[in-house]
């Protein structure tokens, strides 16, 4: 199942600082992730990925560092504490979203009923 | 590194000039591509055929090298650049400027042998020869500039703007200081000053 582009462009910030926060990956194991935890819902530009991240980092949401992993010597990004505190706003924010499309979504299933 | 994986990353980094986050980019782009590749290696692709799926996956290089501009459009290292060239250019009037008013200095203290000189050529008290004298100073102020920054900058018309315009304001300033401080010594009144300043611009434009 392939969400709309424009649904799933949003939503790119808030899944990546998600992953991040539960500890530091390169940019390969990011993508693969995503697409794994969403079934394949969510599957951004791969080379796309790096302008985005940088953008975060420039933000300071994100730090990066050279570490071996995966067999090879490669940058890692790191959660800041910014940057838990931007997923921290952008994870309330998401609920109240999806709490008012579905407030609205049920309102319109019970006019139907009624 | 494979030629096709050259030339397919410095297509997508062409409009990223060479930098520290143009090297960056170059690096993780071509960490990922191997990551792709082993993916597709370990489902039983041939190696060019993974090579050519894992840049398909990582986009097509011009959707790529609009991405990658702009990202480098935001970049802390651009502006610091820009600025670096904006005083390279002030640093280049001014050096160019001392060095006119040296040579002013010593024209000044070997006034009679200037004067005789010009009374030689029959130019003595000529308003033509104040007007060819500063022109001479302006061209040997500004012309080596300009001319080293067409060398120097020749794959850059970005940074030969920046630098351009150093010269352009530093010249400038330097002159409206003068005019400011003025008095009654001779320095160019606001029409020269303004016209000298286009006349800067302008060979600016077409010497780049």
């Amino acid at each position: 199942m392939r969400v709309d582009k424009e649904l799933s462009k949003g939503s790119h910030e808030l899944l990546l600082l998600k992953l991040l926060s539960r500890g530091d990956k390169y940019g390969y194991q990011l993508i693969q992730e995503m697409a794994l935890l969403s079934d394949h819902a969510f599957e951004m530009s791969q080379g796309s990925l790096y302008p985005f991240l940088h953008r975060l980092e420039t933000r300071g949401l994100l730090s990066t560092y050279r570490e071996e992993a995966g067999g090879r010597s490669r940058v890692l990004y790191h959660l800041t504490e910014k940057g838990h505190r931007a997923l921290a706003e952008k994870e309330a924010k998401w609920r109240d979203y999806v709490e008012a499309v579905e407030s609205v979504l049920r309102g319109q299933a019970e006019c139907r009923i009624s | 590194m494979p030629d096709q994986l050259t030339a397919y990353l410095d297509a997508c980094l062409a409009r990223v000039p060479e930098s520290r986050y143009r090297q960056r980019l170059r690096q993780e782009l071509s960490e990922h591509y191997e990551d792709l590749t082993e993916g597709f290696l370990a489902r039983g692709y041939e190696e060019t055929e993974a090579g050519l799926r894992a840049m398909e996956k990582l986009g097509s290089p011009e959707q790529l090298r609009e991405e990658l501009g702009e990202a480098w459009s935001r970049q802390p290292e651009r502006l610091r650049r820009d600025l670096g060239r904006l005083a390279l250019g002030c640093c280049l009037a001014g050096a160019g400027a001392v060095l006119s008013y040296a040579l002013l200095w010593y024209l000044g203290s070997a006034q009679e042998g200037a004067v005789q000189f010009r009374r030689s050529l029959g130019v003595y008290g000529d308003p033509r020869w104040r007007l060819f004298a500063q022109a001479v100073l302006f061209a040997g102020q500004t012309l080596p500039c300009f001319v080293w920054l067409r060398l120097r900058f020749h794959r850059s018309p970005r940074r030969r703007a920046w630098v351009t315009a150093g010269l352009a304001l530093t010249w400038a300033l330097g002159k409206a200081l003068l005019l400011l401080d003025a008095g009654n010594r001779g320095f160019p009144s606001l029409p020269s000053l303004l016209g000298t300043l286009g006349a800067v611009l302008a060979i600016g434009l077409v010497f780049s």
